[in-house]
């Protein structure tokens, strides 16, 4: 075989053949980090012992909120020298409104007007006038969609009685624990010397690893965007989705503010009232988490107007020029504290641009903010709960399995033949490893919020 | 208090002999009056009333954007309890670019809108007219408000109501009838005649008392039975109204 040519070394096929690459046995990690949500509601959660264990098919839980008797007014009209009102059904199914008691005086928007319930019937209450006139309570009560609500009782001055008794019961709220599964199966073939490594071995051992580190990373996104849902799967029947953070603020109460347009200072201001005003009192600031787009909009369009020569640290004048940015803003008693989530900012995931002008950052998830309020739930009677609980069902959280094949079969003996010592439970060439969790969170909601792009 | 007593009367059962006064006893028959199902003291009812069934409205609202510039905020709140939510109260807004007209405007409103309809939260149809939008009720959740409008004109075409008296509402608060068994119909309605009076509990009771106690008798008809619906209306009405006759009221053992 022919040993000289006429072509230089980088054309030689042959020479090129055998020319060598580089050594990169390290495999840089590109993740960037996951998980930062499920290891806050882990903090959350360790002083009441890290997670509810549960038994049953969905977690319930009882809730109660402040009770007001009120209503929305359908009609009015006077009769005699009362003023009738027909009062809007509540409720699912809706139910005539049978809350209102006799002694009762309520009031409309107009607290200059009140009456007084003089008798009730499903549906309608009948009032007196008290420090008012039958004419002004008309006006004040008898508008369609006008909400009537009790202020207090008001007994006479002599021989007063008891009133007619009133419950109150809790609602009771539910959510799903949720069965999440993954699988790491390798041929013992596939486990072979490569050119990458993982800690110094086999790459096939890292897929272990992997496997776990990308079911937490599933697990984060669904604490966050999981919808509540039980149905019957074409895919293995009766399934359970566990209603996730977003789910919980939306359908438990939370403020929740899609928009198609660029936030204003106007309407984020609001927002954040509205989420404080939902609690009487707060512990802590409410936290938001938000991507970075959402960051950037708030301190280039918000912020900035406070800070404009704002001291040393933001001068020239000064040491050093740090720039803005500002992680806590408080406006008319709220106070809020900053934080990245960092999981909105994975464009790799959520890759969606959005259509809404006037944002310097195009990628519509980044714009999610959801303002969650950690501080401890109050149990009626006494004892606190924590503000996103980790719940589970069964004896435990998480499990994980590893099935030995026969590719952990082990070198045969005349020993081991004989006793069956080298055990294995499947003849497949494989080894295999099964993580499951059967788990979620549960979220009150209520006094959390949420603003996100719907375009 | 005592848990309420519920009676339903199918269509054929209402009609205007399924009242009776007699002897001072009001009585509730069924089976066209041949069978007396329910029997209190007259001179121990202290009150009656009357919900008639009524359907529901839809509510209907148009809204109409005015002064649309580069930063005009167009918004109104969305008062609904759709679905088995709570009433909540919620803003639509949207904040016009130098590019909007009053068309884009309530393109976005109602991007906005869908979005909202998407988590279940509101449940409304919408109506697409260019320079105004069309909000209104549904079959499922009629009713609903709309307040507080910024940047447009608020029209309110109908106020709306929820149904009362539907058989599947009934249903679906658990009425049954305590002693037959019978239930209200889907599709038909029913008007409720609610007797409140006062009777023995019967032995037992806290430390075996069986002094006087409130009850509550609720009576439901159903108002698809036609001329016979009409009667018994009529005699509940004068029941109320006192018009029911002497001798009916006062019986022989009054």
């Amino acid at each position: 075989m022919a040993q000289n040519s006429p072509l230089n070394v980088a054309d030689n096929l042959t020479v090129r053949s055998l020319s060598d690459r580089n050594d990169f046995r390290n495999v840089y990690d590109l993740s960037g980090g996951y998980n930062k949500f499920g290891m806050i509601v882990n903090i959350l959660n360790m002083p009441f012992g890290g997670g509810k264990q549960f038994d049953t098919d969905k977690y319930e839980k009882s809730v109660m909120g402040r009770g007001h008797v009120i209503a929305q007014v359908a009609s009015g009209a006077p009769s005699g020298n009362t003023l009738v009102l027909a009062l809007q059904p509540q409720g699912t199914p809706p139910a005539p409104v049978d809350t209102f008691r006799v002694g009762d005086v309520v009031v409309a928007a107009d607290h200059s007007v009140s009456g007084k319930v003089i008798a009730t019937t499903p549906g309608s209450i009948t009032l007196e006038a008290t420090e008012s006139t039958l004419a002004a309570m008309n006006t004040a009560f008898s508008t369609a969609g006008t909400y009537v609500k009790v202020l207090g009782d008001s007994s006479p001055n002599f021989y007063s009685d008891g009133k007619s008794p009133l419950y109150e019961f809790p609602e009771l709220i539910y959510n799903y624990s949720a069965v999440k599964r993954d699988t790491y199966l390798a041929s013992r073939r596939e486990n072979i010397k490569s050119r990458i490594y993982y800690k110094d071995k086999f790459w096939g051992d890292a897929q272990l690893d992997l496997m776990v580190q990308r079911f937490l990373r599933q697990m984060e996104k669904q604490m966050l965007f999981s919808n509540q849902a039980q149905w019957t799967s074409q895919v293995g029947g009766l399934s359970d989705m566990n209603g996730g953070v977003r789910w919980s603020i939306i359908n438990r109460g939370g403020e929740y503010l899609p928009l198609a347009s660029a936030l204003t200072q106007a309407q984020f201001d609001n927002f954040l009232a509205n989420v404080w005003s939902r609690k009487a009192s707060r512990t802590t600031p409410i936290t938001l988490f938000m991507g970075r787009g959402m960051m950037q909009h708030i301190q280039r369009n918000f912020t900035d107007g406070y800070i404009l020569n704002a001291g040393s640290m933001n001068t020239f004048g000064g040491s050093e020029v740090k720039g803005v940015d500002v992680r806590k803003y408080t406006i008319a008693g709220v106070e809020v504290a900053m934080v990245e989530l960092p999981v909105l900012n994975d464009t790799e995931f959520f890759p969606e641009l959005t259509s809404v002008s006037g944002l310097s950052n195009p990628y519509r998830q980044q714009h999610t903010c959801f303002a969650l309020d950690l501080d401890p739930i109050e149990v009626k009677g006494g004892g606190l709960a924590p503000a996103i609980e980790k719940i589970f069902r069964g004896p435990s959280e998480f499990y994980c399995g590893y099935i030995k094949g026969m590719a952990d079969a082990g070198v045969p003996t005349v020993d081991n033949f004989a006793d069956y010592s080298v055990d294995i439970v499947s003849s497949v060439d494989a080894h295999r490893c099964d993580i499951m969790a059967d788990n979620g969170i549960d979220m009150i909601g209520k006094f959390s919020g949420l603003i996100e792009l719907v375009a | 208090m005592n848990k309420d007593i519920n009676i339903v009367l199918p269509a054929a059962d209402t009609l205007a002999n399924a009242v009776q006064v007699v002897d001072g006893l009001l009585g509730v028959y069924k089976n066209a009056g041949a069978d007396r199902v329910f029997t209190l003291p007259w001179k121990k009812l202290s009150k009656v009333s009357i919900t008639l069934p009524a359907a529901a409205v839809e509510s209907d609202y148009k809204f109409t954007p005015t002064g649309v510039a580069d930063g005009s905020v167009h918004s109104f709140y969305i008062t609904q309890g759709a679905g088995d939510n709570s009433v909540q109260t919620i803003q639509v807004s949207y904040t016009a670019n130098a590019s909007d007209t009053v068309a884009t405007v309530c393109d976005q409103l109602i991007v906005i809108i869908n979005a909202l309809e998407s988590t279940g939260l509101i449940d409304v149809d919408l109506t697409d007219n260019a320079t105004d939008i069309d909000i209104d009720g549904t079959a499922t959740n009629p009713f609903f408000s709309i307040s507080g409008a910024q940047g447009g004109t608020l029209a309110v075409t109908a106020a709306g109501s929820e149904a009362v008296g539907e058989g599947a509402d009934l249903l679906a608060r658990g009425i049954v009838d305590a002693f037959d068994g019978d239930l209200p119909l889907v599709a038909d309605t029913y008007a409720e005649y609610r007797f409140e009076f006062m009777a023995p509990k019967g032995h037992g009771g806290i430390n075996g008392q069986t002094s006087d106690q409130e009850h509550v008798l609720l009576i439901y008809a159903d108002s698809t039975a036609g001329a016979g619906y009409t009667a018994l209306d009529a005699v509940i009405d004068s029941l109320i109204d006192g018009s029911y006759t002497t001798a009916e009221l006062l019986g022989s053992n009054v």
